[in-house]
């Protein structure tokens, strides 16, 4: 395209041939003011705000709608540019509320950026009463304050033009425009596909997000994908879920493994705070991102992705691993990859940490982890086995250059009074491991666990699984509380475990060092204080029960020796800085270690960080970040789908259809990032002109 | 933009307070950082109209008779000196310079005025594109000129960009700010001094809560200009600063009904027959239109709720001549939308409308606050107002009507007796445009420990550190807030270029 040189303001600058003025001069760092022009919409020149003169001609037009033309010659603010357009925001404010201090937007608003610039400040026509403001209803996702509305039909253009929907309207009522939806309908009952992009044109304060669905702080395209920001590893959900509905199975796998070590296995057992934090369960239920991640990675046929994998030369350094967990294997992967030599020391038989030796076997087959582990191992590190490190000090004389401590926390946490041992009682971390090394005791008739996480599920069905009569969960949350998976407690339920909620243990009775029975009270609220657990217990409530084992799945810490060098924190996790390292230089670490426990994304996100650390320490450029599947444009038009509001959630995928009617539901948040923002007068564009030289 | 984020002075905050230390320190040469939460500046000032000042050629002009002196006393007297004179003083001086300094940049002002009946002459209103009336929103012309002022200064406005911590070093002088950018990546800025001007807590029901004992929502309907949430506060007292007594800018308001059906409440504000729950007046009706005496004396009553109540007849007069009180913002001067309002507000709508947030709960946002009855009985039974006491009061204040008010010495021509048919009742509650002080700071607006020995480098202005006006903001010099923030703010920029030049500084 040829370039076209114009005259503004006595500025000359170049445009493209086929741009409006307006946008040429917005280009150029000249600004014009507008309302109802979004650099994504066809112009429409309805607000005449963006009026300016061609000189010569004595024409005002719209400089939004205005072809460039070579050797044109423009005036921005002439007298009569300048009437015009403040006639036009007069028209405008004269049926805008005045009520800026109740709204929103207040500061974040393109019309009261536009008071600003232009010197206006109400409107000296007959303030006008709109009749139809009410019409239009906010809903889950949406807020609508119709009554801020200006009318300059930029969510219209944006359904329909930019989204192919259509659902929003421009309708007219007791003789008067307003913007609505066909019929008057709610959005949930019109082709709405709630993907926001009206909200995020919307130049005031009438079409907003519901307060809450985004986090208030953060990166835009990350806040903006709720999904996405929530996964510790920030995995790019909306394009694999995309994929997978396009039946893209390998080309989603890649985009899972450019973050996910372990994928599969998250696919089993993730603690998903994705789908927790879906912008569609507001609506009504999340998207089944596990489910679609699990459905990726087992139909990835080509494993395409192993064609991208960045590669470093060899550095010559060596870096040594202390556990061979998630956290451990993670950063190993990553390190080989970067060019230096792992070696990973794990003191079990097996690696793998919790997804090993925590997670029982009905939910999370050994097989899957395995060759997990194997596709990690294939980047060249050395792992040993039934190996524990005594001593950093040591491993830092064998000419290790570094350090990675990602050890985890295997040691359980009881509630202070009932730190003593009984025979017949066991912390959860120990007997999910003893179960899968077949070295559990005898159990007797009656098991009770008290906790109410996945862990405390993970060893009530295993108990309930190898035959014992009577299993309880005794929690303090109430049911709709507890932290544990729906599926862990329904499936529990399910399969006979007894679940009491909203009970505390106040007493265990022993006969030696053998628990009897424990004496369990109802309680009507607990909250973990300075003080520590505070709760209210309804009065006689006290009861008795026998057990023949009792199970603490109250949490787990890590036993990190004191004396090891590295400083630790009040509750025994080591201290690390913002690069993962520890208080030694050149030790570091990562995973449970250092957080207590999470979850094994946690796990996975935090070797990555330490990756990143011990890279930059080592003189690399600390990136890890690769591309496995090469983007494409994403297509903005989504299109309509019959009933998209109404459409229920599949858990479990049996087939590839129910993939695709799983995946079609999501709300594809990552498709408003890409639509442009409107730039304010005070925007650092605008203070100084691009021009051309004659 | 660099990734070396250095200026003498960082101000953390770009509204009326923020802007002005902005120019009147980059005026003095230093360079300086904005740090701005919104997407433009003005801030809360953006809403308001014009600022206060004394011995102006304005009201030189307008013959107005009130002094330097008389504003000062007036002041000082209003506050019993509970305040620092030293800084009323140098504010009051300022002031009409300010006027001279901002017109400078290409800011008219309309000329001086009233708030109500009673207040001083002392407001200056900006005036507005082709326009020669007061309007709201005025102001924010005054803060494009800043802002484009602070532009060609050299000022680098951070839009979108909170500050998060004010940086110290181990001799206790400021160093620096973290902040949080566009980007949402936190960042650390490194200068020489550090003006906090983010406008009090106004946005943040829990510190409300805390420092000013009022539930947000049951019984203070105050504007909730968001973002105002109290950062700069924090802030400042992590940092050692010395906290002061904060008020809020008392006011009062019908929920739902002021601001979004104007008539009905303007009408409901007009000076006549007041009472509380007990079924008692409380107060002269008549200083109704100072809108802190009347929030203050509401906030006294049971369930912090009072009642205005007239009938037919009453409305009848002001369909005949108008309404008693107009105020300057709203100029609503007859009940001619009276019938098409209260229809529509009786049917329900607006619920959603302004002045409802997303922190009224769904009772509260359906919750009626003005009604129309047939009777005594009715009245009483949907507000909860004592019947026989009510209609002792009624018996009472009408023969005041026809007498004298000995109640409360109220005016004879606002003395409109209720004769019954069908009333009207609207009940109030606190309301308020924000919070006032909260961190101690002299009148160099250098911000002071609990001590009250200054952290070097450290200065607050605006809302934030307007401890002047004692208990209850001063309505009788209208302007005051905005002008306080504008001058205080322009004071700091000075002061902390000041200590960059001063010994102390090396």
């Amino acid at each position: 395209m040829s370039k076209q040189n114009l005259q503004i303001d006595g500025y000359c600058i170049q445009a493209e041939e086929g741009q409006s003025v307006l946008q040429a001069a917005l280009d150029a760092g000249i600004y014009i003011p507008h309302l109802c022009y979004h650099p994504d919409l066809t112009p429409s020149g309805n607000c005449k705000l963006c009026a300016v003169e061609i000189v010569g001609t004595d024409q005002i037009v719209q400089s939004c709608e205005t072809l460039v033309k070579d050797g044109m010659v423009i005036n921005t603010h002439s007298d009569s540019v300048k009437r015009l357009r403040m006639t036009a925001l007069e028209l405008l404010l004269a049926s805008h509320p005045k009520d800026c201090t109740s709204c929103d937007k207040y500061l974040h608003c393109e019309l009261q950026a536009l008071l600003q610039y232009m010197g206006v400040a109400h409107s000296r026509l007959r303030e006008i009463e709109k009749e139809n403001t009410n019409i239009q209803v906010s809903d889950r996702l949406i807020k609508k304050e119709m009554h801020r509305c200006i009318q300059c039909g930029r969510c219209v253009k944006v359904c329909e033009e930019v989204r192919g929907i259509g659902a929003l309207t421009i309708n007219k009522k007791n003789g008067e425009t307003y913007i609505g939806t066909k019929d008057d309908r709610p959005l949930m009952e019109t082709d709405c596909r709630f993907c926001g992009a009206c909200v995020e044109v919307c130049p005031t304060g009438a079409i907003q997000d519901i307060p809450g669905i985004f986090p208030a702080t953060g990166p835009r395209q990350m806040t903006l994908v709720p999904c996405k920001n929530e996964c510790p590893a920030h995995t790019d959900i909306p394009l694999y879920i995309r994929l997978v509905n396009e039946k893209r199975y390998s080309e989603a796998a890649a985009v899972i493994r450019e973050k996910l070590t372990f994928p599969l296995s998250l696919g089993y057992i993730c603690s998903h705070v994705c789908e927790a934090s879906c912008k569609r369960s507001h609506l009504n239920e999340s998207i089944a991102i596990r489910e679609t991640k699990k459905f990726a990675i087992k139909n990835d046929q080509t494993m395409s992705w192993q064609k991208h994998v960045k590669r470093s030369a060899n550095s010559g350094k060596k870096v040594a691993v202390m556990g061979g967990g998630a956290a451990g294997l993670t950063a190993a992967y990553y390190l080989a990859k970067k060019g230096h030599l792992v070696e990973v020391f794990e003191k079990q038989p097996m690696a793998g940490g919790m997804l090993s030796y925590g997670i029982p076997k009905y939910r999370l087959p050994q097989s899957v982890v395995n060759d997990e582990i194997n596709i990690l191992l294939q980047e060249g590190i050395t792992l040993h086995t039934g190996s524990q490190i005594k001593s950093i000090k040591k491993l830092q004389e064998n000419k290790f250059d570094a350090v990675l401590v990602a050890v985890g926390a295997s040691q359980g946490k009881r509630p202070p009074a009932y730190r003593q041992q009984w025979n017949n009682a066991m912390d959860a971390v120990d007997f999910c491991r003893k179960a899968i090394e077949g070295t559990l005791p005898e159990m007797g008739d009656v098991v009770t666990v008290y906790g109410g996480g996945n862990v405390a599920f993970d060893c009530a069905r295993t108990a309930k699984k190898m035959g014992v009569k009577k299993v309880r969960v005794v929690c303090m949350e109430a049911r709709e509380a507890m932290m544990a998976d729906a599926e862990e407690i329904e499936m529990g339920h399910y399969e006979g475990v007894e679940i009491l909620n909203s009970q505390s243990i106040a007493e265990i009775k022993d006969e030696g060092s053998t628990v009897a029975s424990i004496a369990v009270v109802s309680i009507s609220s607990f909250a973990f204080t300075e003080k520590g657990l505070e709760m209210e217990i309804i009065e006689g409530s006290e009861r008795e029960l026998e057990t023949d084992m009792l199970i603490f799945a109250t949490g787990q810490q890590p036993d990190f020796p004191a004396d090891s060098g590295v400083d630790l924190a009040g509750n025994g996790t080591i201290k690390i800085n913002q690069q993962m390292m520890t208080s030694q230089p050149g030790v570091f670490a990562a995973g449970d270690v250092v957080y207590g426990t999470k979850s094994v994304v946690e796990a996975v996100a935090s070797g990555r960080c330490a990756a990143m650390g011990i890279d930059r320490y080592l003189g690399g450029d600390g990136s890890i970040d690769e591309e496995l599947f090469q983007r494409e444009k994403n297509n903005p038009s989504i299109g309509t789908c019959q009933n998209f509001g109404q459409l229920e959630r599949i858990s479990c995928f049996q087939h590839q259809e129910d993939a695709c009617s799983e995946t079609l539901r999501c709300l594809q948040c990552d498709l408003r990032v890409d639509l442009q923002k409107v730039k304010y007068w005070v925007d650092p564009q605008f203070k100084t002109v691009k021009v051309v030289s004659e | 933009m660099s990734n070396v984020l250095e200026a003498d002075v960082i101000i953390i905050g770009g509204g009326a307070s923020g802007i002005t230390a902005a120019v009147a320190a980059a005026e003095k040469d230093a360079s300086v950082i904005l740090l701005e939460k919104g997407s433009t500046t003005g801030g809360a000032a953006n809403m308001g109209m014009g600022i206060f000042a004394v011995e102006s050629k304005y009201q030189k002009a307008q013959l107005v008779d009130f002094t330097k002196e008389d504003a000062f006393n007036l002041l000082m007297n209003y506050t019993h000196w509970r305040v620092d004179a030293r800084l009323v003083r140098k504010y009051i001086e300022q002031s009409s310079d300010t006027i001279d300094w901002i017109e400078t940049m290409g800011v008219e002002f309309l000329g001086a005025y009233k708030y109500f009946e009673k207040s001083t002459q002392t407001w200056h209103v900006v005036k507005t594109q082709g326009s020669n009336a007061p309007a709201e929103r005025a102001a924010s012309n005054m803060f494009r000129a800043l802002t484009e002022r602070a532009e060609e200064l050299g000022v680098e406005i951070m839009y979108n960009t909170k500050a998060t911590q004010i940086l110290k070093d181990d001799d206790g002088f400021v160093t620096g700010v973290e902040l949080v950018g566009e980007d949402g990546v936190t960042k650390t800025a490194e200068c020489n001094a550090v003006i906090v001007a983010t406008g009090g807590f106004g946005d943040n029901p829990k510190m409300i809560r805390e420092m000013l004992g009022y539930e947000w929502g049951s019984d203070l309907h105050s504007f909730r200009i968001p973002g105002v949430q109290g950062e700069g506060l924090n802030m400042l007292w992590e940092v050692g600063a010395g906290k002061t007594e904060p008020t809020m800018e008392l006011t009062f308001t019908t929920p739902g009904v002021t601001d979004v059906f104007k008539t009905i409440s303007e009408t409901m504000r007009q000076p006549n027959l007041m009472v509380n729950l007990d079924g008692h007046r409380f107060i002269n009706e008549e200083i109704m239109n100072n809108t802190v005496y009347t929030g203050n004396a509401i906030s006294l009553q049971r369930e912090k709720a009072a009642f205005t109540i007239i009938d037919d007849s009453i409305l009848e007069t002001y369909r005949k001549t108008g309404l008693d009180y107009v105020t300057v913002h709203h100029n609503v001067k007859t009940v001619e939308k009276w019938d098409k309002e209260l229809e529509s507000y009786l049917k329900g709508e607006g619920i959603e409308a302004g002045g409802l947030s997303e922190l009224h709960n769904k009772d509260q946002k359906h919750q009626r606050h003005v009604f129309a009855v047939d009777s005594l009985d009715e009245l009483c039974e949907v507000t909860g107002i004592h019947l026989e006491n009510l209609q002792q009061t009624i018996e009472d204040y009408n023969k005041g009507c026809a007498e004298s008010d000995d109640m409360f010495f109220k005016k004879h021509k606002y003395m409109k007796p209720l004769k019954g048919g069908k009333y009207y009742v609207a009940r109030h509650y606190p309301a308020g445009y924000g919070s006032l002080g909260g961190v101690k700071t002299n009148d160099n607006m250098e911000v002071l420990d609990a001590k009250g020995i200054k952290i070097p480098g450290l200065y607050a202005s605006g809302t934030d550190a307007c401890n002047i006006y004692g208990d209850s903001y001063c309505f009788f010099l209208p302007g005051n807030t905005m002008s306080f923030a504008v001058n205080s703010g322009r004071i700091a920029g000075y002061s902390a270029v000041d200590f960059m030049d001063s010994d102390e500084f090396n």
